[in-house]
């Protein structure tokens, strides 16, 4: 057992907080408040090798690791707590992966190569209007013409839908469609590419969402009319979807809880100093043991926070990449779904008790606090897994199958 | 161009904990990095490389734990790294200090550049460079704030503060550059790890012919104690008085504590 970063990782750490401290943090305020894209320092963040982290070279990544890209959300969630950024991040990272686990190979090296200059996005695109948790009632479907899919139907709450559009290349998703009966054996993974080499793809249909936070970040939908997918842009084999999704949905819910615990940590820390200077009947808040106590309920769970998170990236890692015989991609199922329900809730208790020691200063614009509150929040509602699903997972996984139906 | 740069694996000064009882800083564990200014000497060797060719070389004496200082060192692009383990656990001064980096430097061959940070930003005494100038008879350029090489010539551009000077010598020549020479560059995550595979040895005092012994002989200042100052607020406060009282108050104040003249 070894609570060691190694050197890289340390310096790499290092490196991320220079960045983030000389390129973000100026500027996150404002792109929050103003819901701007951050186009331009997305080219800075790929030249800096922050998306495809885990991406081999080949396919033009960094040859990382998932500890490694929750190393990087971490700190870039630190210095941008609304989450706009890491949660754009966050899909470059965990789905560009996914793909270079189950995709062809000349879809990898169309489409990673161009995720990993900043030039293309490639994200996921599950959920539609009757719902994102229901993974087993989707509906858009794809039916096979020759080497091609034609491809009808509708997703909603997708980020990136802007994005997308205004990069040089494009991009699009990673994108389960039915492709045979009912149920969760019908699934098939399909990228969708709304735009390649500049054009947007006929049979595309945009539409956007105004969220209440994360302002630098956009949600939309998508509808397709007969829209042509070749067969090499099939991610795994057909009607095996669900189960490369619900894999890849292990890896998507390590990164976001590496994002949740940047910004977690970011709040107590301004908590922290708030307390040391604020005063009250003559004495620093932090004297109170109703202040001093919460801080420290919320210092333990944030500190099991990290170790969720870092387990779960760490033991990705031992199956994904280093194919250690010990463990199975099963073994992934119960530490990346702890971590994903355990740190955007703890994100979250500890953006409600700090804007209390801010007082009538925290509910005001100029406290940076609610940006990340209600960013963050995001992750409490849904998005790799709705909170009462990861207890399902959990509870499944831990009681048995047959004995919780 | 071959180039050496000294570098060494400093405290971090500014994540230091202090103990409130004794008031000296607790240095097991402390965190540790590379030194700014040393920073800026390897970012500025690695411009030389890329300009003019060759390879940098870096070489430190510190505790075995330095390694990540040189991997931080190569990930900047230099091309080989050399620690020499500290027998004294960091009790040796700087003259025994530049007495090992000259050896260092002997037994790694022929350099036409030697660069180091003007100082170490824990330290801070500014005395290796010069030393170690004078143990390899080469000549000296202090405070570079620009370096420009030109064939087997070097000029460099002397920060004194107030003016700066105009310095040309021919190479081999050691020169100590400022913080303001550069911006050293943020190592991308390839960069970070493709140090992990550049050449990086470990060697002992012993391997460059000196004893563990006559470094402590030689070495001339003992840190007999580390405490920390203390800068006590006076927590003057005018209140109730209207602004123009109350800034000339201020202001008599302050020229009572001899702040303004």
């Amino acid at each position: 057992m070894d609570f060691k970063f190694s050197e890289e990782e340390k310096i790499f750490r290092e490196s991320v907080r220079e960045f983030c401290q000389n390129n973000i943090a100026p500027m996150w305020v404002e792109m929050d408040e103003k819901r701007e894209l951050p186009l331009d320092l997305y080219k800075r963040m790929a030249a800096q090798g922050l998306f495809g982290i885990p991406v081999k070279p080949e396919y033009g990544g960094s040859g990382g690791t998932l500890t490694m890209a929750c190393i990087a959300l971490e700190e870039i969630a630190y210095a941008e707590p609304s989450v706009a950024i890491p949660v754009y991040t966050l899909l470059q990272n965990g789905w560009p992966y996914a793909l270079q686990l189950f995709g062809s190979e000349e879809a990898k090296q169309e489409i990673l190569p161009k995720v990993c200059d900043g030039t293309g996005f490639y994200s996921i695109a599950t959920t539609e209007t009757q719902g994102g948790s229901d993974l087993a009632g989707i509906k858009m479907a794809a039916a096979k013409h020759g080497d091609k899919w034609i491809l009808n139907g509708e997703k909603v709450y997708i980020s990136g839908v802007e994005e997308v559009q205004k990069l040089d290349w494009g991009g699009g998703w990673f994108t389960l469609v039915r492709t045979g009966g009912s149920g969760a054996q019908g699934l098939t993974v399909i990228s969708v590419l709304a735009k390649r080499d500049g054009k947007i793809a006929e049979g595309f249909e945009p539409s956007m969402f105004e969220e209440i936070g994360r302002g630098g970040l956009t949600t939309g939908g998508f509808k397709l009319t007969d829209f042509e997918v070749e067969d090499k842009y099939r991610v795994g084999e057909v009607n095996k979807g669900m189960s490369i999704s619900l894999q890849c949905f292990n890896l998507a819910r390590i990164v976001v809880a590496a994002a949740c615990l940047g910004s977690a940590r970011w709040a107590l820390d301004q908590g922290i100093d708030y307390i040391k200077q604020r005063k009250l009947f003559g004495r620093m808040i932090s004297s109170f043991q109703g202040i001093s106590f919460r801080e420290a309920d919320l210092y333990m769970k944030l500190e099991a926070a990290k170790l969720f998170v870092y387990k779960a990236a760490w033991l990705a890692d031992r199956i994904y990449l280093y194919n250690d015989p010990d463990f199975s991609v099963y073994d992934l199922n119960v530490p990346a779904t702890i971590a994903k329900y355990w740190v955007p809730d703890t994100c979250a208790e500890i953006y409600q008790e700090v804007l209390k020691w801010f007082g009538a200063y925290g509910y005001t614009k100029e406290c940076p606090l609610y940006r990340g509150w209600l960013g963050t929040w995001s992750y409490n509602i849904g998005a790799e897994g709705a909170m009462n699903v990861l207890k399902y997972i959990i509870a499944r996984d831990t009681i048995g199958k047959e004995y919780i139906k | 161009m071959n180039i050496l740069v000294c570098v060494k694996y400093a405290l971090d000064v500014t994540e230091l904990r202090i103990d409130p009882s004794s008031k000296t800083p607790t240095l097991q564990g402390a965190p540790r990095k590379v030194s700014d200014i040393d920073k800026n000497a390897v970012e500025e060797a690695v411009v030389l490389k890329e300009k003019h060719g060759g390879k940098v070389v870096i070489l430190t004496f510190g505790p075995k734990e330095a390694t990540g200082g040189l991997k931080e060192a190569l990930a900047i692009g230099a091309d080989e790294a050399y620690l020499v383990e500290d027998p004294s656990n960091g009790l040796l001064d700087t003259r025994a200090t530049s007495i090992v980096l000259a050896a260092g430097i002997k037994k790694l061959g022929n350099f036409d550049l030697i660069l180091c940070g003007e100082a170490t930003v824990d330290g801070f005494s500014s005395q290796v460079g010069p030393r170690l100038a004078e143990k390899l008879g080469i000549p000296l350029l202090s405070y570079a704030r620009k370096v420009v090489v030109n064939g087997d010539e070097v000029t460099v551009e002397r920060d004194l503060e107030d003016r700066y000077e105009v310095l040309k010598t021919k190479l081999p020549a050691l020169i100590s550059v400022t913080r303001e020479i550069n911006t050293p560059r943020i190592p991308p995550l390839m960069a970070i790890l493709k140090a992990s595979k550049k050449k990086s040895e470990i060697w002992k005092v012993e391997d460059l012919g000196l004893s563990s012994d006559e470094l402590s002989k030689s070495s001339s200042v003992q840190i007999s104690e580390i405490q920390v100052l203390e800068s006590k607020r006076k927590g003057v406060i005018i209140k109730d008085k209207p602004p123009a009282e109350a800034a000339e108050e201020l202001v008599n104040l302050l020229i009572k504590d001899k702040c303004l003249g």
